[in-house]
């Protein structure tokens, strides 16, 4: 079964942005605070769309944004 | 602190010790009371304050004064999947207190009014912590 795991550089992308904060990222994405939080540590993969409202807030493309690496397991 | 966990918490503080005490206050006054058989009157008069209350309209009501978006599709997603977790809990209890019933009774047996009302009362206060407690279990939980 292929483990799909995510990481993002949304912290990086961040601070490069001026220091923007999860609560400014959160209102131009259109989510709450608490799920840039969660994105950001791991917990939460987002939806198609709110990963490109993301990637958009930064002017950047969603694969740079969000990578993924997939292992297979036994 | 979102709105789906301020909502959790009001139904662990507040909706779930308010259901047990009007719970046992109804039993309190059928059992020591000084109506005669008050029980499915008292128990009437519950559900339909709890189901069919304006106070019910009230999260709607207050929800539109709050312009702040409080929740997400996170959020949402984490409602669902508590809804679906309540639902398939509460249905059982449900089945298992039937079969219960049917088992101890036999299929034509006869049961209280009391347990009757109580099967409802004790199911409807599960779904209220069961909703609330994978709700807060699903914040703690990774993914």
């Amino acid at each position: 079964m292929a483990i799909i795991e995510f990481t993002n550089n949304i912290r990086r992308l961040r601070f490069d942005n001026n220091e923007m904060s999860q609560k400014q990222l959160a209102e131009i994405a259109g989510c709450t605070r608490q799920t840039i939080i969660a994105i950001e540590q791991g917990k939460y993969n987002p939806s198609l769309a709110l990963a490109f409202n993301i990637a958009r807030a930064f002017n950047k493309r969603i694969e740079e944004v969000f990578l993924y690496n997939d292992e297979l397991t036994a | 602190m979102n709105d789906t966990i301020k909502d959790a918490i009001y139904q662990i503080a507040i909706v779930v010790p308010a259901l047990i005490i009007c719970c046992l206050t109804m039993y309190g006054i059928a059992y020591f009371g000084p109506i005669e058989n008050p029980l499915v009157f008292w128990g009437g008069i519950w559900l339909g304050c709890s189901f069919s209350g304006l106070w019910w309209i009230l999260p709607i009501v207050t929800s539109g004064k709050n312009p702040q978006k409080g929740y997400d599709e996170r959020d949402l997603l984490i409602f669902k999947r508590s809804v679906l977790v309540t639902y398939s809990v509460v249905w059982i209890y449900l089945v298992t207190a039937c079969i219960s019933i049917c088992w101890q009774n036999g299929p034509t047996g006869d049961i209280s009014a009391s347990l009757f009302l109580g099967i409802i009362f004790v199911g409807l206060i599960l779904s209220v912590l069961v909703h609330s407690l994978t709700i807060f279990a699903q914040y703690c939980w990774r993914r």
